[in-house]
């Protein structure tokens, strides 16, 4: 399989930062509530994290082992702060509608998660390709979630009313968990369901060689 | 290790990479915070924008020699609208979840403009610290201006009879935040009240003395004392989601409760009515003062559980403590200082 697209798939969906590996919580728990927050939570998560993954990858050789992890953080703050900046001046009710979280992102274990892992062992261009995958796989999470938790929670996705029914737990990030766990169970189970898929198309394929061969 | 090894090694290389990114990223950082800073003008420009969706005319009030600090909020700026008489005020409400919430409030103001009609609208400007500020939405804001009415004392954030109020903080799942919008609003029409209309807030508590008077309705809470015995009707103020109780206290001349009775039950209906802990005759200011505090700001199951009253009833037990220590600790203040207040007598 092409490099990159492994690396996009494995961002995407095999090793989706929110439903396979867990990470990111904290956000994810606070904001699903409102399918916005969450999708605009999810695209300053995607340009943080691809251009702390380039810049980390470009300064690998540069900096030291011993002091690498100082030197992610400061530079994820830096560009947490930068985002903050651009996003009060331009965007400002999406800077208040992530509150708190926004500055939270500089501890998002994804972006140091795959700085550590990823960025720091292969090139600027795989870096961002790694970026930009983990980073939607993360927004595609939240913004689903914070479709079923707005939908069920307040009537309404997007903002736009859609119903007057709605269950208030749904609107809390007691509500948040209960969506999260459910969403990490049906997404493994489909993920299962593929790998397995997979395996027993790859055992026949096998199975038929062999047999060719012994025919032959 | 010499002079020479020292600049070889790699603890050389990891200083000297660390202070280099350290600077590159400050300077950036400093060169974009001059570029980007939003001014108080683009602010002011904003807040207005997200009111009345237009552009209005305004006069700017000077603050100088008016009283702008409240207890409950801080009054930053404030102007008269030209369009329509009201005043628009930069305030900041005390007592949010992580620290202050910044609010512009449009005090409504009667035709005639010789007095306060409520509050027409909030917007937000600002809340650091907040992290549930974004579940508050503009609907709550404008139900919660449509409540409010003048003249009703804030008592930490929430109005008098704030029971209804309890709801709308409830349904936001931002309680310490729309407290302290709630206290913005309390803020803005005193300060208005102070401004435009001339009205000094009588406090006759405050001006007497009177100790441990945060949760307590200054406005409403009256005594009596009849042979060195001080019969208090307390009203409290709100501790969301719990309202405002109503209590008769007597204290004795050993500064002990004799009799505390709830006439009016704040706490959550159905939830935690009947819980709230009520047998307080005999303590003293000394008693109070070890559950919850010399400053009476400890509000903890804990301290409830080590002094046998955690009832599940946290913040109606606190109120119901609170009244308790203002009145025995105030107890002499009282012998010795007739009651003059107004509105309760």
């Amino acid at each position: 399989m092409n490099k990159y697209k492994r690396i996009t798939l494995d961002g995407l969906i095999f090793q989706n930062p929110t439903f396979m590996l867990v990470l990111g919580t904290c956000p994810t728990l606070g904001l699903i509530s409102s399918a916005t927050s969450a999708a605009g939570m999810g695209l300053t998560v995607v340009v943080i994290l691809t251009l702390s993954n380039v810049l980390i990858s470009l300064l690998r050789k540069v900096i030291p082992n011993e002091v690498r992890i100082p030197c992610y953080i400061v530079i994820i703050a830096t560009l947490v702060t930068f985002a903050r900046m651009l996003l009060e001046k331009f965007v400002p009710d999406l800077y208040d509608s992530l509150g708190g979280f926004l500055a939270l992102i500089v501890v998002n274990c994804i972006i140091l998660g795959r700085a550590e892992a990823f960025a720091n062992k292969h090139n600027p261009l795989e870096a961002a390709v790694d970026g930009l995958a983990n980073g939607f796989g993360f927004t595609c999470a939240l913004t689903i979630m914070g479709i079923i938790c707005e939908f069920l929670g307040s009537g309404s996705v997007f903002g736009l009313h859609v119903m007057d029914f709605k269950i208030g737990i749904f609107a809390t990030p007691a509500g948040s968990f209960i969506i999260y766990g459910l969403s990490i169970a049906v997404f493994t189970y489909i993920i299962n369901q593929f790998e397995q898929h997979r395996r027993v198309k790859a055992n026949r394929l096998a199975r038929t060689n062999m047999l060719d061969k012994e025919v032959a | 290790m010499t002079v020479k090894q020292f600049f070889k090694s790699t603890a050389f290389k990891c200083i000297v990479v660390l202070l280099s990114i350290l600077l590159i990223c400050g300077v950036f950082l400093t060169v974009m915070n001059g570029l980007l800073e939003v001014t108080d003008e683009e602010r002011f420009a904003r807040a207005v924008q997200k009111i009345y969706g237009k552009s209005v005319e305004t006069e700017e009030i000077s603050l100088d020699g008016e009283k702008t600090s409240f207890d409950y909020a801080d009054i930053s700026e404030a102007y008269k609208v030209k369009d329509d008489g009201n005043y628009l005020v930069k305030v900041s409400g005390k007592e949010g979840y992580g620290g202050a919430v910044v609010c512009w409030v449009v005090v409504d103001m009667s035709d005639d403009g010789k007095e306060i009609d409520g509050v027409m609208k909030i917007a937000i400007d600002s809340a650091p610290g907040e992290s549930y500020i974004s579940k508050i939405s503009q609907g709550a804001l404008d139900a919660l201006a449509a409540k409010a009415e003048y003249g009703k004392e804030a008592m930490g954030g929430f109005a008098h009879g704030s029971k209804e109020h309890g709801g709308d903080y409830i349904a936001t799942g931002a309680s310490y935040s729309m407290r302290a919008i709630s206290n913005c609003m309390n803020g803005a029409m005193d300060f208005v009240a102070a401004y435009a209309l001339g009205v000094a807030k009588s406090d006759f508590y405050t001006d007497n003395g009177f100790e441990y008077l945060e949760m307590i309705n200054k406005q409403e809470t009256s005594y009596t004392v009849e042979s060195s015995v001080v019969t208090y009707n307390i009203v409290t103020a709100g501790n969301s989601p719990a309202g405002a109780f109503t209590i008769t206290v007597k204290v004795g001349a050993d500064g002990a409760i004799t009799e505390y009775t709830i006439s009016a039950d704040g706490s959550t209906a159905q939830t935690y009515k009947d819980k709230v802990f009520t047998q307080y005759t005999g303590k003293n200011a000394a008693w109070f003062k070890s559950v919850i505090g010399d400053d009476g700001k400890t509000n903890t199951n804990a301290n409830y559980e080590a002094n046998g009253i955690q009832t599940c009833a946290t913040r109606s037990n606190y109120l119901c403590l609170y009244a308790g220590l203002f009145a025995t600790a105030n107890y002499q203040k009282a012998v010795s200082t007739p009651y003059t207040g107004g509105d309760a007598q």
